[in-house]
């Protein structure tokens, strides 16, 4: 099982850059580049909260789990 | 930082001190014993900050310096991974002395401590097909052994490195 984050697709929606996103949120460049890729172990709560004010979306909008068949024990903290 | 530069002054005090109980006791040994520190703190400051000595650090035929090299794959594009390893090696203590993201090579030292004289990091990163090759070198400024120093730097990156990925 695997989760995807679809910021991505939430910034195209709102049309913001994420130079923008990493403004308001106040996360780096580099690492909402790596959240967005998926790439990241975990993401705090607060980190999450800040995201979906910033892109007024709800953490559905960007959180989706994805059963790939493959286990992993990295979760969301 | 302040940590640093509280042992630093610490080593300094402790040095002083054994140089003047040396002139008090032994003059002609304290000659020599002053070229010599005066001439490793000018290799020093010379060679240890610059990345135009890289090849005599990392080189395996150097058995002046004790290093250790470890090679690493993440699943992560150069740029971004660039960037990420830049920040950890700050956060993890060290200082960046030299970033090139064009060629994908970081350049940092590790501050003096009681055990040795520093510690030069260097990171080459590679990508390869959407995923990058890291090979971490740290090395010795001087010293044969380096007291587990060289390991310590690796796994405090890789904490470091680790932890940072918890957004």
């Amino acid at each position: 099982m695997s989760i995807i984050v679809n910021l991505d697709v939430m910034m195209a929606r709102r049309k913001m850059s994420l130079n923008e996103l990493s403004e308001q949120v106040g996360v780096s460049v580099v690492n909402l580049s790596i959240l967005k890729q998926s790439k990241g172990k975990a993401i705090r709560f607060s980190t999450l909260g800040a995201v979906c004010k910033a892109l007024n979306c709800q953490p559905g909008d960007i959180l989706e789990y994805k059963d790939d068949g493959v286990v992993s024990d990295e979760s969301v903290s | 930082m302040k940590k640093s530069a509280s042992t630093s002054v610490i080593i300094f005090a402790i040095y002083m001190v054994l140089m003047l109980t040396i002139l008090k006791k032994a003059p002609e040994l304290f000659i020599g014993f002053a070229v010599i520190s005066a001439a490793l703190f000018l290799f020093s400051m010379i060679v240890r900050n610059s990345i135009y000595f890289k090849p005599y650090f990392t080189s395996k035929y150097n058995v002046l310096t004790s290093k250790i090299l470890h090679q690493m794959q993440f699943d992560l594009p150069k740029d971004i991974l660039f960037e990420k390893m830049k920040e950890v090696l700050t956060e993890a203590g060290f200082k960046v002395r030299h970033a090139d993201k064009a060629a994908g090579i970081l350049f940092a030292t590790s501050s003096i401590s009681f055990c040795s004289w520093g510690e030069n990091i260097y990171v080459d990163i590679t990508e390869n097909n959407g995923t990058s090759k890291v090979d971490f070198c740290s090395a010795c400024f001087f010293g044969i052994v380096s007291w587990g120093r060289n390991e310590k730097n690796y796994e405090r990156m890789m904490e470091t490195f680790e932890n940072s990925l918890i957004i």
